[in-house]
């Protein structure tokens, strides 16, 4: 009857419509990532060993992989580019998952989580067998050591420095070979170069973004003695209010912002536009990373870069970058090897320096030859030789999170005007207890 | 006026005064059925007796089954799932550790929780009044068939439709000092001095924020009243008007309590909705300065996806959804005594 049947058509495609959905909930668990490539471990056909490299943001990487694809006919090297933000979140889900690649290209921050937890696996042995072993950057090394092995190996040194604009140098009279060397000369040669009006700053602040505070500012406290975390471990606290150079560079930079030497709209820079007005020859002196360099020189302005001073003299640097991993579960240890040990090579960490204007992570690379062919690097690697790392669990939590203790601090201090004393020991305390419990969480009692 | 156990239906308005029928139309009525003498057999005191109600509603059940399964596999089991991980230490990387209430305990300490949860409350409150009113008074004016009507009912529709996460980014570059349009525009009106700095100052951003989501949403709960205020029958403006009732006293007397159930439903759902406010939050300030706009949804994602902390976000997942329901079921049960007083 037409009742019954349109009952049993309706009852038929409810039940399709249930399965269906059901199968599709089964089958689609994997992890999306940016492109298709997280198959997992690493395969064998015919001679030829693929192996599945996760690389951060787009950054030499991807060129260096092309490259050795095209010189290695046995090994093949599979890339996938994973968003920055979102890297750490990708590669627990698939490692959990058992679909995690074979070689990452990580944070160099988050090589002591990834120790930790088990991501990465003991490379101590293979570093063994590197000639080059003692000139890796020692504060990446620092990242990488864990309980008694090594669990990444560095591979970028993306080390922070000072860029400033020879051409607003010379048009406020000062000598634009020249650059500042202590935070008095900074204060001077920036009062001089805002005096030029027309929209002209003469040093940035990115006052919101914890990320690039601590990578410019950071570098200040240490070339001036000071410390900002205590050692590695359960116990770790920050020494904000401990160390007085941090105190001394939070007024540095309340002097910098009450002076008018900074845009007011550096107050709400939460990283992504740092670095723009620079970009556009618009501001004296910019801490940050050369990497923004070729466009700076593309928009007409002359950069000369130097190491970021300490208060009376010295230098120091924060050296980000990055390190590779072979993560754990990975099935060709041995192509692993082979591709990390070619990607260490001198002409390969040449291409970090030309044309992707980031620092070589082997010392020994420091000649003359190479201050010569590769001068801004070569800022970069002299300074390595001062320059610090934090190494935490929680870092990024109790540092650069939007809202984090150090990021609070920082805004009350310098453009609020509260009393750093009483900032910074709150920050302390804060700090403190998202480190220990991080430190629990992740690595456990 | 008739009252009757029926839950409000999105639009519901009044029921006309005469015989309520007590729910869906009795066995018997217009179906066609070979039953014999359906039209006067009297509806059965136990339903599922009944052939014909037992395949209605068998029919009715297989009808619902995708949406059940979908919301099995999507909301009841990842809630189970949840429920589970709040009883545990679990990492975002490594191994999970069963730590029965502890999650839950720390909670009760967490004083960034209390104060998200305090500062979620307070632009609820905000919020929902505004949403109420001025949704209100935008159905009174488009409730009418005037000519043009239709275009003002597009525009105030139309944010409705554009993606959330793509507008707020887009209210965060017009507020940027120095790069956005509102700052330029208020200088030079002479209002301001162009330096504005919206987002690091809790209270604009609160400001903000308001503005961004009653901007947003405000078409929904228009279209909500309008469609309410339509039930309304003409004859009862009329008679009022010829016994003299002004504009205000029309609105406060007939229409306001005939869309009472609508108005319960727009409370229902603003206050749901402002309690999980997240994405505006996140792109404008991300919960700063200090956690000073740091609502309950974002201190979760915090812990969860910053901090590493899933276990911990699960205990408070679990306790802010027992929060919204115990809310909700307040609202309804205030709101439905007041209806059946009436």
């Amino acid at each position: 009857m037409k009742r019954t049947s349109v009952r049993r058509a309706m009852a038929v495609t409810a039940i399709a419509a249930a399965a269906a959905t059901a199968a599709a909930c089964g089958n689609g668990g994997g992890s999306t990532s940016a492109s298709s490539g997280s198959t997992s471990g690493s395969s064998s056909s015919g001679g030829t060993t693929t192996i599945n490299f996760w690389v951060r943001v787009d950054n030499p990487s991807v060129g260096l992989a092309k490259q050795f694809n095209a010189t290695h006919k046995n090994i093949h090297v599979n890339t996938t580019v994973v968003p920055d933000a979102e890297y750490v979140t990708k590669m627990a889900a698939a490692v959990r998952g058992h679909s995690g690649p074979d070689v990452a290209d990580f944070d160099d921050i988050n090589t002591p989580l990834f120790a930790a937890t088990g991501i990465t696996e003991n490379v101590s042995s293979y570093l063994n067998t590197l000639s080059f072993k003692s000139s890796l950057n020692q504060a990446e090394m620092g990242l990488a050591s864990y309980k008694g092995g090594y669990y990444g190996v560095p591979y970028i040194n993306g080390s922070s420095v000072m860029m400033y604009n020879k051409g607003l140098f010379k048009k406020a009279g000062l000598n634009p070979n020249q650059p500042p060397t202590t935070w008095a000369q900074i204060l001077t040669d920036a009062k001089k170069i805002s005096a030029l009006g027309n929209g002209v700053a003469g040093f940035t602040i990115p006052g919101a973004c914890g990320g690039c505070t601590v990578y410019t500012v950071w570098p200040l406290i240490w070339a001036s003695g000071g410390q900002v975390m205590s050692a590695f471990g359960a116990n770790q606290t920050t020494t904000f209010s401990t160390s007085p150079q941090v105190t001394a560079a939070l007024k540095f930079y309340r002097e910098l912002w009450t002076s008018g030497t900074v845009a007011s709209k550096d107050r709400s820079e939460n990283g992504t536009t740092w670095g723009q007005a620079f970009m556009a020859g618009k501001t004296g002196i910019l801490l940050g990373t050369p990497v923004d360099i070729p466009t700076a020189t593309k928009n007409g302005v002359d950069v000369g870069v130097a190491p970021i001073p300490g208060e009376n003299g010295g230098y120091s640097t924060f050296v980000g970058g990055d390190e590779l991993g072979i993560i754990n579960g990975s099935k060709n240890v041995a192509a692993d090897e082979t591709f990390i040990t070619w990607m260490l090579g001198v002409k390969q960490q040449e291409y970090v320096a030309n044309p992707w204007y980031l620092v070589p992570v082997r010392q020994d690379m420091l000649t003359s030859s190479f201050a010569s062919k590769y001068p801004i690097a070569a800022v970069g690697l002299k300074a390595s030789e001062q320059g610090q790392v934090p190494k935490s669990i929680g870092f990024t939590a109790a540092t650069e999170d939007a809202n984090a203790p150090w990021v609070t601090a920082f805004e009350q201090v310098v453009f609020s005007g509260a009393d750093p004393a009483t900032a910074l020991k709150t920050a302390d305390t804060n700090a403190k207890q998202i480190l220990a419990q991080q430190y629990q969480q992740q690595v456990g009692g | 006026m008739a009252s009757s156990g029926v839950p409000a239906v999105a639009g519901a308005g009044p029921v006309p005064a005469g015989p309520v029928p007590a729910g869906p139309v009795p066995a018997g009525g217009p179906s066609g059925t070979g039953t014999a003498g359906a039209g006067r057999q009297p509806a059965p005191r136990r339903p599922g007796r009944n052939p014909l109600a037992r395949s209605r509603a068998r029919a009715g059940f297989l009808m619902s089954l995708p949406a059940l399964v979908l919301v099995a596999v999507f909301f009841v089991l990842p809630l189970i799932l949840v429920a589970w991980m709040s009883l545990n230490n679990w990492p975002l990387i490594g191994r999970a550790t069963f730590i029965g209430v502890q999650n839950y305990s720390s909670l009760a300490h967490d004083k960034i929780f209390g104060h998200a949860l305090w500062f979620t409350a307070e632009y609820t409150v905000i919020v929902t009044p505004i949403q109420i009113v001025l949704g209100y008074l935008l159905a009174v004016m488009v409730r009418r068939k005037l000519r043009g009507v239709g275009f003002f009912r597009t525009v105030y529709f139309m944010p409705v439709v554009t993606g959330f996460a793509a507008t707020a980014y887009v209210f965060l570059v017009m507020l940027t000092p120095g790069v956005g349009v509102v700052n330029t525009v208020l200088e030079s009106l002479g209002l301001s001095n162009g330096q504005t700095n919206w987002l690091t100052s809790p209270g604009l951003a609160l400001v903000v924020a308001v503005i961004l989501i009653t901007w947003k949403t405000i078409g929904i709960a228009m279209i909500l009243f309008m469609a309410a205020m339509q039930a309304v029958p003409e004859e009862l403006y009329e008679a009022a008007k010829v016994d003299g009732a002004g504009w205000w006293r029309r609105e406060s007397r007939i229409t306001v309590p005939l869309i009472r159930r609508t108005t319960a439903l727009v409370l229902v759902l603003t206050v749901a909705g402002s309690f999980l406010a997240f994405d505006q939050f996140f792109i404008l300030t991300q919960g700063g300065p200090n956690n000073e706009t740091l609502t309950a949804v974002l201190w979760i994602y915090t812990t969860a996806f910053v901090q590493y902390r899933t276990g911990y976000a699960g205990a408070l997942s679990i306790v802010l959804l027992v929060l919204l329901i115990l809310l909700s079921v307040a609202q309804i049960r205030t709101l439905r005594r007041g209806d059946e007083g009436s």
